[in-house]
């Protein structure tokens, strides 16, 4: 009965898989989108390749695999909708602010040697900076592309398929030292859980908490650190005040722990701890007393304290540990480690913007519009 | 900075052991004998990935403690479920008792899946 309906939808995202797959423009509007272009279009015969599998294999149809069946079919109507919202979307507008920040990105990414393919920019994100992995598709907000001091996030952004793309071996090493790291927090909460049980503390309680933070270290938090410590190795200073930046303007609590619900983000203090501790490890002593200083002062202006918990969620230790973790693996994966003497277009920009900022405030926006003048017309010739 | 970077390479992960799993469930129904050891050695390896300790693997790393805290039963129970199993099937074929638990880890995969899917979309 159940394989009567099955069919029925199964058919139904095949046709829509096909549509979507017209909606692709050809030729890409922009030489840029050429790559999603071919991402979109292969993943879509991959989800209609799988479809004819769930519609026609004879294994897959007998009724005692209807579980894995649905399972499949759900997975891949999930993935169909997925790319209709995300690439093909993107695909289906472009502008010159597209343009240049996939320009932008692609220097990035040669600057810094970054070991995959740059993904292809849409100004299409509805939120703040993000990145589709499945898809190598970064969307920033509309009018990021006409202001400097928010794009250090691009190189939080590249981070994440460094993480999650499978059987690479120009990531083995990054990968190694993710897992690594990871390994030692499972140690971390395993002393955690055998130090409780000895305890004559509220057993049940600090289980429940260590239970909760182990989930979020290792599902979430590990790999947010890792991206900020990839973004603050590669590029500098620049990416420790755009969080300073991003924690004054759009966050809540930069040291609450939440116990009641999973936290896809590390506090921002454990997060601005980590970069510093970077900064400390790649030579940058200066930035990284002047970044602190302004760091305390808006914790104290906020008011906020850490609550009771946050040390046993977020030990010094640990952080200095994803530290040395990361850039161990940034090292070895062959990228390149910003330094005071570093001398790349991007790079430097992103990082005297933060500098003409505070040295400057009232003089920044003539300065930033002058600089992204210039940059839009060494990057996009053609468009200005 | 947006959680989206996140979810959807948690999602991308936890993808790739659901769908090889489920496949290789299907095919271990199979009455070509060649099928079905193709298909219980794949298992075999999957589970070992999933319960190998100090792996280098990230994505077997996640999907291992996921699987872990979807019991109630408590700590390290579903590291030795998929050990007990990868031992079973290193030597035989699977008993219905033992492919039902089999079903048990594909149905916690698939679930985190479709919670990362909700998260991506910002469902929750």
């Amino acid at each position: 009965m159940i394989n009567t309906y099955l069919d029925g939808a199964i058919k139904l995202a095949r046709q829509r898989a096909k549509v979507l797959k017209g909606k692709i423009p050809n030729p890409a509007p922009i030489a840029e989108f050429a790559a999603l272009q071919r991402i979109c279009e292969q993943r879509i015969d991959d989800i209609i390749n799988l479809l004819d599998y769930l519609s026609n294999d004879p294994l897959i149809r007998n009724e005692d695999a209807a579980n894995e069946r649905i399972r499949l079919m759900r997975r891949t109507f999930d993935d169909l909708s997925q790319l209709e919202a995300t690439g093909i979307a993107a695909l289906n507008r472009n502008n010159e602010d597209d343009a240049f920040m996939n320009k932008l990105v692609f220097t990035i990414h040669r600057e810094i040697n970054y070991p995959l393919a740059p993904p292809t920019v849409t100004c299409l994100s509805q939120q703040y900076f993000l990145i589709y992995p499945a898809i190598s598709l970064l969307a920033v907000p509309l009018a990021e592309s006409d202001f400097l001091l928010h794009l250090p996030d691009l190189y939080h952004e590249l981070a994440h398929p460094l993480i999650s793309t499978r059987d690479n071996p120009k990531l083995e090493s990054f990968q190694t030292q993710f897992a690594a790291f990871q390994n030692r927090l499972l140690d971390h909460f395993q002393t955690q859980r055998a130090t409780n049980i000895r305890s004559t503390g509220p057993k049940d309680y600090i289980g429940y908490v260590i239970g909760i933070l182990e989930r979020n270290w290792i599902e979430f938090w590990a790999a947010e650190l890792f991206c900020d410590l990839f973004a603050a190795y590669s590029l500098g200073p620049a990416y420790g005040w755009t969080h300073f930046h991003l924690t004054a303007t759009r966050k809540a609590d930069p040291c609450e722990i939440r116990t009641d619900r999973l936290m896809s983000h590390p506090p921002d203090q454990a997060r601005m701890d980590t970069i510093l501790i970077a900064y400390n490890l790649t030579g940058f002593h200066t930035e990284k007393t002047e970044i602190g200083q302004r760091w305390n002062e808006l914790i104290d202006t906020l008011g906020v304290k850490p609550p009771s918990l946050y040390q046993r969620a977020c030990p010094q230790y640990i952080l200095e540990m994803a530290a040395t973790h990361a850039l161990e693996g940034v090292k070895k994966m062959g990228c390149k480690i910003a330094r005071n003497d570093t001398r790349d277009e991007i790079n430097n920009l992103l990082n005297a913007a933060w500098k003409q900022f505070w040295h400057a405030p009232s003089q920044y926006l003539e300065w930033e519009k002058n600089q992204l003048r210039q940059t839009k017309r060494n990057l996009v010739p053609n468009e200005t | 900075m947006s959680d989206t970077g996140l979810y959807g390479s948690i999602y991308q992960q936890l993808r790739h052991y659901a769908d090889k799993l489920d496949r290789a469930l299907v095919r271990i129904r199979s009455t070509d004998t060649k099928i079905t050891e193709a298909a219980r050695k794949e298992i075999a390896l999957l589970l070992r990935e999933l319960c190998q300790k100090d792996t280098s693997d990230p994505s077997a790393q996640l999907v291992s403690l996921l699987l872990k805290q979807q019991t109630t039963s408590g700590y390290g129970k579903d590291a030795s479920i998929c050990e007990s199993l990868a031992d079973i099937l290193d030597k035989r074929m699977p008993n219905q008792s033992e492919i039902s638990k089999l079903q048990d880890i594909a149905t916690a995969i698939d679930r985190e899946c479709s919670d990362a899917m909700a998260r991506l979309r910002g469902r929750t």
